[in-house]
């Protein structure tokens, strides 16, 4: 249940967003989300929902767009999708020690009202 | 209006986390975020850390339950050179934001090695960091070989593993070499310790890590 704690780290990052852009409501956001932070997408809805109560974010509808874990093969000097967690290259058996993607957890977009467009 | 962005969720505690740390590097103080499931050993691992390396590293320790100090005095108890606990009051992991005023409050020029307990918990804490130089994650044998692989964050993120209590082994369908395999998968190079903290092996070749690993943190103090 990690998605309470990132959904408690997300508003604080909306709500500074938002203060920054001028919005006075947010009714929505997108975010990029690394496979490897094996997120729930109900549940960190859910949990925002819980403590977006009572401030700017309340009952914003979130976006979840999921990125997947690639690695770095030096051997192959290749990327390669990692599969079940296992940092191997399937090809060539080489340890994979770079991650490039999946381990995102960003906000994107948000959109609602108030500010003015950039 | 719509904002456009690329904002990383987890940047305010990241940005807490590298002031903590550039606080620790001034200092040339090593510090280990020591996670693990609830009852894998932490404390009693510091406590052993601590008796043993008495009069020849200074160690401190920040605890952190969700209630209780029963860790901090057990670990004040061992002889610490400094224990604080944190009450999380509910939540599963300690973060940066905890510990800063914590290290106000420390001199951190007293201290060789700072260890921060975490929550027993192995899914938040691997997501948050504390400022710290590296991350162990302690795995007692009778959690079950799977669990690397069911908490792969967790074993991904932590460079060092301890394997405890493998006193245990022959009573249990555990397999150690199985152990090793699964974590080695979701982490290549990870620094394996097989120990147990009832009869006290393997706990050397740990403490030989720390002595090298603080003397490492020490010479880069500028």
């Amino acid at each position: 249940m990690h998605e309470a704690s990132i959904a408690v780290e997300l508003l604080k990052v909306v709500e500074a967003q938002a203060r920054q852009a001028g919005m006075s409501r947010v009714s929505g956001m997108k975010l990029r989300i690394g496979a490897f932070r094996m997120v729930v997408p109900e549940l960190l809805s859910a949990a925002f929902e819980v403590v977006g109560q009572g401030t700017l974010a309340e009952g914003a509808e979130m976006r979840m767009e999921t990125v997947p874990l690639v690695a770095r093969c030096e051997r192959c000097d290749e990327d390669v999708a990692v599969e079940d967690y296992v940092f191997f290259c399937p090809r060539c058996g080489a340890p994979l020690l770079e991650i490039l993607s999946g381990k995102e957890l960003d906000l994107v977009e948000m959109w609602g009202e108030g500010g003015e467009s950039p | 209006m719509k904002v456009t962005l690329v904002q990383d969720i987890l940047d305010a505690n990241r940005r807490v986390s590298a002031a903590n740390k550039r606080r620790f590097d001034e200092h040339g103080l090593l510090v280990l975020n020591l996670m693990s499931s609830p009852g894998a050993g932490k404390t009693t691992l510091l406590e052993h850390c601590i008796s043993a390396l008495a009069g020849e590293l200074a160690i401190g320790v920040i605890e952190g339950d969700i209630q209780t100090s029963l860790d901090a005095d057990r670990i004040e108890a061992a002889g610490a050179a400094f224990a604080h606990q944190i009450n999380t009051r509910g939540a599963c992991h300690i973060d940066g934001n905890m510990i800063a005023p914590v290290v106000d409050e420390m001199d951190l020029d007293a201290l060789d090695l700072l260890f921060v307990e975490n929550v027993g918990n192995l899914v938040c804490p691997a997501e948050f960091d504390v400022g710290e130089d590296e991350k162990l994650v302690l795995f007692s044998v009778t959690e079950g070989d799977d669990k690397p692989k069911k908490y792969p964050l967790m074993f991904q993120v932590s460079g060092v593993m301890l394997v405890n209590k493998i006193d245990l082994l022959p009573h249990l369908d555990a397999d150690l070499d199985k152990i090793h395999a699964h974590a080695r998968d979701v982490h290549p190079d990870m620094r394996i310790f097989d120990i147990s903290c009832k009869t006290g092996e393997g706990l050397d070749a740990f403490y030989g890590w720390l002595r090298e690993a603080v003397a490492r943190k020490k010479a880069t103090r500028v």
